[in-house]
């Protein structure tokens, strides 16, 4: 059974490549059940789009409201 | 210093995020190519990073309660106050040298891992080891300055 550390490290490999099958099934089967994890989640997912949103190189950008 | 030359860059934005962003993105990328030239790049992690990672998990490995991760809200209201960006600019400096330097070049330039590692000379399996004590260390210096309103 996977613990939240480790569950961690997957959630923060996804960010930065494809996850295996396995990796998937025991990621998304931990999340299913630990919710300190799944807002982890989101944060490394909000993290992710820190760059993207405030890319002052894409000028078709819509400017924030 | 680059960032304020780069300014023009950045007309018709303002605010706080896009100065973040600019003095990160370039400064690091300078003092990378810096050190880099005078083959001074030292990607090894910090020798305290682990055991800052550590304190945030019990020894079978589940969050430690002081250390569950929390809500921060609708995420995309946090991107648009100045106050979520001085927490995260704040946290960022307060990273460690090498995990500041990957995370800005991974999430902020948007390079890949696979060209993180090609321009480093790193192994890609130490990438992905820094990356993930980066983002546990930035999630929680900045759930704590998110969410207590302290500065971090």
């Amino acid at each position: 059974m996977m613990m939240c550390k480790e569950a961690t490290r997957l959630m923060s490999l996804r960010q930065d490549r494809p996850l295996r099958f396995q990796e998937k099934l025991s990621l998304r089967l931990h999340l299913t059940m630990c919710s300190a994890c799944r807002e982890c989640d989101r944060q490394f997912t909000l993290l992710h789009g820190v760059g993207r949103h405030f890319d002052p190189e894409e000028d078709d950008d819509e400017p924030s409201a | 210093m680059s960032a304020i030359e780069k300014n023009d860059s950045f007309a018709g934005r303002s605010g706080y995020e896009t100065w973040v962003f600019g003095i990160l993105k370039y400064k690091i990328l300078d003092t990378m190519r810096l050190q880099k030239r005078q083959g001074r790049w030292q990607p090894l992690a910090d020798e305290n990073d682990d055991e800052a990672i550590d304190r945030q998990f019990q020894q079978n490995g589940r969050w430690q309660q002081e250390a569950r991760p929390q809500s921060w809200g609708e995420p995309e209201a946090a991107f648009e106050t100045e106050r979520f960006w001085q927490v995260f600019d704040a946290c960022m400096i307060a990273l460690p040298d090498s995990a500041a330097r990957i995370f800005s070049l991974r999430e902020l330039m948007g390079l890949s891992t696979e060209e993180i590692c090609r321009e480093l000379g790193i192994k890609e399996n130490n990438c992905w080891v820094m990356l993930h004590r980066a983002r546990l260390r930035l999630r929680a210096c900045i759930e704590q300055g998110w969410l207590e309103g302290d500065t971090p």
